[in-house]
C-alpha cells in the first residue's frame, strides 16, 4: 500500500513493533491478555473491548500530593502505583492498562473531587524513552471512577501526539482532536536532513469553564495558549479531577512523570 | 465566551488524511518534466533539484491588492497569475511549481518591499479540496526574487499541515517545524482513517529578527504556535503571499482571504 512507502509510517511501525515486542517479553507469565486488549501492530489490528466488558475500579486509599486518593480505573491486569516528589511538585505514575479509549479505560488515576471551574496543567516526561509509542499521560476530568465514565481529558503520548478527548455518554466510544508536531532539519536524530523528527510538547493543560473544556499547550516554551476549539460536556457536581497514566499494554507496567502540576479551582489559571 | 462563539461560527473544515489527492496528476501533454521535479508518490521518491539548477524569475509589474508586483519565482514550466476581488477581500492565485523546498523554489509570489516589523495573516480556501495534497499557500519574507533566496515563511498545505520553514543561507537547504491536527474517524459513519482539521487562519510576525508562527485551528483566537525562529535580515525584504501547486507543470488554484499585512509587530489577527 502507498502509505507504507512513506518513511515516517515505516519508521513509526518499525518502532511500534520493536517496543511492543519488547514489552510483551516482559509480561508476567501467569497473566493472560485477551486478544481484544492487544494494541495495533503490523501483526494485529487493534479493536474495541467487547461491548459488555467492564472491570470495577480498585481504589487504594492513598492520598498523594494535592490529590485525595488513587484508583486503578478499569483494574488493569497488573496494579499501578504512584509516588510524589514535593521538591519538583512531580508525580511519577506507574501503570499497565490496555488504553484510555473506546468505551472503557484502564489507567492509574490520582484524583480529588471538585465542583465548579478547573485549571489543570503539567509538564510530562517519560522515564523510559523507548517505551511503547502509544502510552499516554493524561489530565482527566471524569464523572466517576467506573471504567466507562463520561470524561474530558488532554493527553500526551509517548510518540508525541497530544489530544483533547471526551466520552460524551457513558459506555460509548471516545472522540478526539489530535495534534502532531515535527521538524525537518531542526531537531537532532533524523536519518537524513529531510527526515521528520517528532517534537514533544513542552507542557499541556486543560481548563474547565462551565461545560466547556479547552486544551492548552506550549510546544516549545512559548506561553501556554488554547489549541483548537473547546468541547462541551456536562458533568454533575462534584466530579473527579486528576492526573493519570496508561502504558497502552494490558499487563505491562510503564511510567510517566508529571511535573510542576498546577491545579486550581477556577478557570483562566492554566499556566 | 468569545472563543466559544467563534468556534461555533467557524465552519470546521475536515477532510480524510488519506485521499485521492495523494496521487499526482500527469503533466499536461507535450511538457517534459524532469525526474527530479516529480513529487513523492507511491512510485517515485522525491529528490532535490540538481545542485547547479536554476531558472530566472519572471516579474509582472503592476500593483495587485496590497502588493506592488507579482513574480513567478523560479520560472515554473507553466506561468502563474493572480487576481484580487476587493468585495470578498480575496486573492486568487494560480500557479504551477515543483515546490518551495530544498535549495530552490518555484511559485507565484505577490510582494512588496518592507523594512522593520511586520504582521501578516490570512485565511486559505481551497477551491478544490481534492487537488494534490502537498500544494501550499505561503506568507513569506525573502531577501530577493532569486529561486534560491534566503527566506522564512508560514505555509498551509492542501493536506492541512502548517509549517514555519526557512532557508538560512542562499542556496542552502530548508528547515521547518510542522504542525498537524486530525481526529479519529467517527463510529457509525463512513469515515475511513483519520480526518484532517484544516486551520481556520495562519499568520507570521516579524519582530526584529524573530519570526513567530501563529495559528487558529478551529476559530480560537490566533495564537503563537511553537517558539519564534531567529532569521537574520538586513534592510528591506520582500514581503507577501504565494502559492505553489507542488506539480512542476500543472497549474492549480488557491484563494487567500482577509490578508493582513501591517508594518508593525503585534498585529497578527
Amino acid at each position: 500500500m502507498w502509505w507504507w512507502k512513506m518513511p515516517l509510517v515505516r519508521f513509526a511501525s518499525f518502532v511500534l513493533v520493536l517496543s511492543a515486542t519488547a514489552a510483551l517479553a516482559q509480561m508476567p507469565p501467569s497473566v493472560v491478555v485477551p486478544d481484544w486488549a492487544l494494541p495495533d501492530s503490523p501483526a494485529h489490528k487493534q479493536v474495541a473491548p467487547p461491548p459488555d466488558f467492564h472491570r470495577d475500579p480498585v481504589t487504594y486509599n492513598k492520598p498523594i500530593g494535592v490529590f485525595e486518593n488513587q484508583t486503578d480505573v478499569g483494574a488493569a491486569l497488573v496494579p499501578g502505583d504512584a509516588s510524589y516528589d514535593a521538591a519538583g511538585n512531580s508525580y511519577t505514575i506507574t501503570s499497565a492498562g490496555y488504553n484510555i479509549w473506546y468505551t472503557r479505560d484502564e489507567f492509574r488515576y490520582l484524583w480529588k473531587k471538585m465542583s465548579g471551574d478547573v485549571s489543570l496543567a503539567a509538564t510530562i516526561t517519560f522515564p523510559d524513552p523507548d517505551g511503547f509509542g502509544d502510552r499516554k499521560a493524561a489530565l482527566v476530568i471524569r464523572q466517576g471512577l467506573n471504567d466507562d465514565s463520561t470524561e474530558a481529558l488532554v493527553a500526551q503520548h509517548g510518540a508525541g501526539m497530544v489530544h483533547l478527548a471526551r466520552r460524551e455518554v457513558q459506555n460509548t466510544r471516545i472522540k478526539d482532536m489530535e495534534y502532531r508536531v515535527g521538524s525537518r532539519g531542526g531537531l537532532p536524530g533524523g536519518a537524513t536532513p529531510d527526515s521528520l523528527v517528532t517534537l514533544h510538547a513542552g507542557r499541556i493543560g486543560i481548563e474547565k469553564k462551565g461545560d466547556q473544556f479547552q486544551l492548552w499547550i506550549s510546544w516549545q516554551g512559548e506561553p501556554m495558549h488554547p489549541e483548537g476549539a473547546p468541547v462541551t460536556l456536562h458533568l454533575q457536581e462534584p466530579f473527579y479531577v486528576g492526573i493519570g497514566f496508561t502504558s497502552h499494554l494490558a499487563a505491562t507496567l510503564s511510567a510517566a512523570r508529571l511535573s510542576n502540576v498546577v491545579l486550581e479551582n477556577r478557570a483562566g489559571r492554566v499556566r | 465566551m468569545r472563543v466559544v462563539c467563534l468556534a461555533a461560527l467557524a465552519a470546521l473544515s475536515v477532510s480524510p488524511v488519506f485521499g485521492q489527492s495523494l496521487v499526482p496528476p500527469p503533466p499536461p501533454p507535450g511538457v517534459d518534466v524532469p525526474d527530479w521535479a516529480l513529487p513523492q508518490s507511491a512510485t517515485h521518491t522525491q529528490v532535490p533539484p540538481p545542485a547547479d539548477f536554476h531558472r530566472p524569475s519572471v516579474t509582472i509589474n503592476g500593483t495587485i491588492g496590497q502588493f506592488d508586483a507579482q513574480t513567478d519565482v523560479g520560472g515554473p514550466l507553466a506561468p502563474g497569475s493572480a487576481s484580487y476581488d476587493p468585495a470578498s477581500k480575496t486573492y486568487t492565485i494560480n500557479s504551477a511549481g515543483y515546490n518551495i523546498w530544498y535549495q530552490r523554489d518555484e511559485f507565484h509570489y505577490l510582494w512588496k518591499k518592507m523594512s522593520g516589523d511586520v504582521s501578516m495573516a490570512a485565511s486559505v480556501n481551497w477551491p478544490n479540496m481534492d487537488d494534490f495534497h502537498d500544494r501550499k499557500v505561503v506568507l513569506i519574507f525573502r531577501d530577493s526574487l532569486d529561486d534560491d533566496s534566503r527566506q522564512i515563511m508560514a505555509a498551509q498545505h492542501g493536506n492541512g499541515m502548517v509549517h514555519i520553514s526557512w532557508r538560512a543561507e542562499k542556496g542552502g537547504q530548508m528547515t521547518d517545524v510542522e504542525y498537524r491536527s486530525a481526529r479519529q474517524p467517527r463510529a457509525g459513519t463512513g469515515e475511513k482513517g483519520p480526518q484532517t482539521f484544516h486551520p481556520t487562519r495562519i499568520g507570521v510576525e516579524k519582530k526584529g529578527d524573530q519570526f513567530q508562527l501563529y495559528i487558529s485551528w478551529q476559530g480560537e483566537p490566533l495564537h503563537p504556535e511553537g517558539a519564534p525562529v531567529t532569521f537574520r535580515t538586513n534592510g528591506p525584504v520582500y514581503v507577501g503571499i504565494g502559492f505553489a501547486s507542488h506539480l512542476t507543470a500543472n497549474v492549480l488554484t488557491a484563494k487567500v482571504a482577509d490578508v493582513v499585512v501591517e508594518n508593525a509587530a503585534g498585529q497578527v489577527r
